[in-house]
């Protein structure tokens, strides 16, 4: 029943995570280089996984380039969180999201097509997004 | 095929050689931050690259290689973790030991996709694979090595 509606979780995923991103970079004043690496960490690692388990159970017969896209968009997405602060957060980010993009089709070719397991990880993607918006202002 | 293994294997290790020997040149000009995110970045995408050829290499032996590896990837972190200061050492190792752990997974993975329930389709292409994830893994870690090398000037 999910099937169908696999490309319209991807780009409410990315929306999310653009969103996220305008608005940290309105607040990127207040952020110091240790709050920065956390956040750069996180934000690209969990949109990894998140995208490397719906691009394997979309396309399940292209494991080696559903891979490497995955170790693009979380390469991209974990420099492009880091920049927003210092060349040093960008690089943090930039290795985290490549070994979680890597890591990310395995687990969703492991999960055989489970709707529960993506939904869980939706749910840890959202809360980890929402905690990340949180501990800007509370630091 | 094997010859290809063993070539691509020898470059990364020079690669990592290189970018060790130019590190330990300009250790006194860095702060103990910077040495971190230089152990984090290099140590887990180089043992990472290095685990999976590790693998490709000895197709019966996955075990041993394992242990290997895991030994290898630990003094990799060890060694680009103690250019500064001994804090830094920490998060090279963990960073060596998860980064090879998660290259033996892929190199395990791609030898036997019945373990990940792959489709049967792949097991004629397992070649193809290996050449395609060596080159891949290759060109990652030049791309890291370059952006690490980069901050020197910033």
């Amino acid at each position: 029943m999910l099937a169908g509606y696999l490309g319209y979780i991807l780009y409410g995923n990315l929306l999310i995570l653009a969103l996220t991103y305008m608005y940290l970079f309105k607040h990127r004043k207040l952020i110091g280089f240790q709050l920065g690496m956390n956040l750069s960490n996180m934000a690209g690692g969990f949109i990894a996984i998140v995208i490397g388990v719906i691009l394997i159970y979309q396309f399940p017969l292209k494991f080696v380039t559903v891979t490497i896209i995955t170790t693009l968009i979380g390469m991209v997405a974990g420099g492009l969180f880091g920049s927003l602060f210092d060349y040093q957060t960008l690089l943090t980010g930039y290795a985290n999201g490549l070994m979680m993009g890597i890591m990310a089709p395995m687990i969703g070719a492991a999960a055989k097509n489970n709707h529960l397991f993506l939904i869980f990880l939706e749910g840890v993607f959202i809360l980890s997004l929402f905690l990340l918006v949180l501990s800007v202002k509370h630091t | 095929m094997t010859m290809y293994l063993v070539g691509f294997m020898c470059m990364n290790w020079l690669i990592g050689f290189v970018i060790f020997k130019i590190f330990y040149k300009k250790r006194k000009l860095y702060n103990d931050r910077f040495g971190m995110v230089i152990a984090m970045s290099c140590s887990g995408i180089l043992s990472l690259n290095l685990s999976m050829i590790f693998q490709f290499l000895f197709l019966d032996h996955a075990l041993v290689g394992l242990v290997l590896t895991v030994l290898i990837g630990g003094a990799i972190g060890v060694a680009f973790g103690s250019l500064v200061k001994f804090q830094s050492i920490l998060a090279g190792f963990s960073h060596g030991v998860i980064g090879s752990l998660m290259g033996n997974m892929l190199g395990i993975v791609v030898k036997d996709p019945s373990i990940c329930s792959l489709p049967g389709a792949y097991f004629t292409m397992i070649g193809q694979n290996m050449m395609i994830f060596t080159v891949f893994g290759t060109l990652l870690v030049l791309i890291t090595i370059l952006l690490v090398y980069y901050s020197l000037r910033v």
